[in-house]
């Protein structure tokens, strides 16, 4: 029966479309080692402590891209119902993915995301300042 | 995308929008040029780049197999602080569900700009007063320091820099 399962997943193609993949592995950035439990969803596809990701498929699941660079975390969307996606984008290729977040996720780096255009030197304080008394008058 | 999907009649009447505006800038007739989200038009005359200044948002104009140009709206999403002091604005097409990058320029609309990057501040997906307690739970590293904390600031920004450049 195993035998089966691990041929399956070896040739079936987009195999991690329809089933889980509930291996455990290390983060290759941070060294941290992730189980498949406690994410709160069956495809985790990014590390729960430095939110980093591996760019390993086109579309979700089918594991066919061949660039597998690493993918960095650079904003938050929020979606309609409230709900968190982490956008990641590669450093090698540049392409942009939006991924969900998991239940264990780093809250504080979650939070630094969301926190980092405002420690930005791009929109100054003295900017705002322009821009409120030029709305007041 | 899925090849093989029926186009709405929406989507059609997007694409011949985005159709006489490529006309409209290859004739040079850029005065006419108004934002089909907002209504902007152009005072100067010269069209945006990228997105409209106003609403920022863009036309995607990537080809799909057939060559024609997708022409969904790409609505604003989200606002990423690059390294070297460049935001760039994250857009999502309606149409196709593609992300793209596309900088900010310095006329944009800086009240559209702070409200789109304070989104995910107002909306957290767990209490905020929690942190702590959610690190320790999941065995996380999560320290908060305020400016007057530490004295060595400057050396642990030009530390990250270091690491990300």
């Amino acid at each position: 029966m195993m035998n089966r399962e691990h041929k399956r997943r070896k040739y079936k193609k987009r195999y991690f479309q329809t089933n889980p993949c509930t291996d455990s592995f290390t983060c290759k950035i941070c060294g941290w080692p992730v189980a498949f439990a406690g994410a709160g969803t069956n495809h985790r596809n990014h590390c729960p402590n430095c939110l980093y990701s591996i760019h390993l498929d086109n579309t979700p699941g089918d594991r066919e891209s061949k660039c597998h660079g690493r993918m960095e975390p650079i904003g938050v969307w929020v979606r309609k119902n409230g709900e968190w996606a982490i956008i990641h984008r590669c450093t090698l290729c540049g392409k942009l993915s939006p991924n969900r977040t998991a239940a264990d996720d780093n809250p504080a780096r979650l939070m630094a995301l969301a926190l980092r255009p405002f420690g930005s030197n791009v929109i100054t304080q003295a900017d705002v300042k322009v821009l409120v008394n030029s709305m007041e008058e | 995308m899925n090849k093989y999907r029926r186009r709405t009649e929406y989507e059609y009447q997007k694409r011949e929008n985005y159709q006489s505006l490529s006309e409209n800038a290859e004739n040079g007739n850029k005065r006419s040029y108004h934002c089909p989200n907002c209504g902007w038009a152009s005072e100067t005359g010269d069209l945006p780049q990228d997105h409209c200044p106003n609403c920022l948002v863009g036309i995607h104009e990537a080809e799909d197999e057939e060559g024609i140009p997708c022409g969904g709206m790409l609505e604003p999403v989200g606002i990423w602080a690059a390294p070297k002091d460049s935001w760039e604005i994250i857009q999502r097409c309606t149409f196709c569900k593609q992300m793209r990058l596309s900088p900010m320029a310095d006329r944009d609309n800086l009240v559209k700009v702070l409200s789109i990057a304070s989104k995910p501040l107002s909306s957290p997906p767990f209490p905020l007063e929690r942190i702590k307690e959610l690190a320790k739970l999941t065995g996380v590293r999560s320290e908060m320091r305020k400016s007057g904390d530490v004295d060595h600031i400057e050396h642990i920004v030009s530390d990250r820099h270091g690491k990300t450049e």
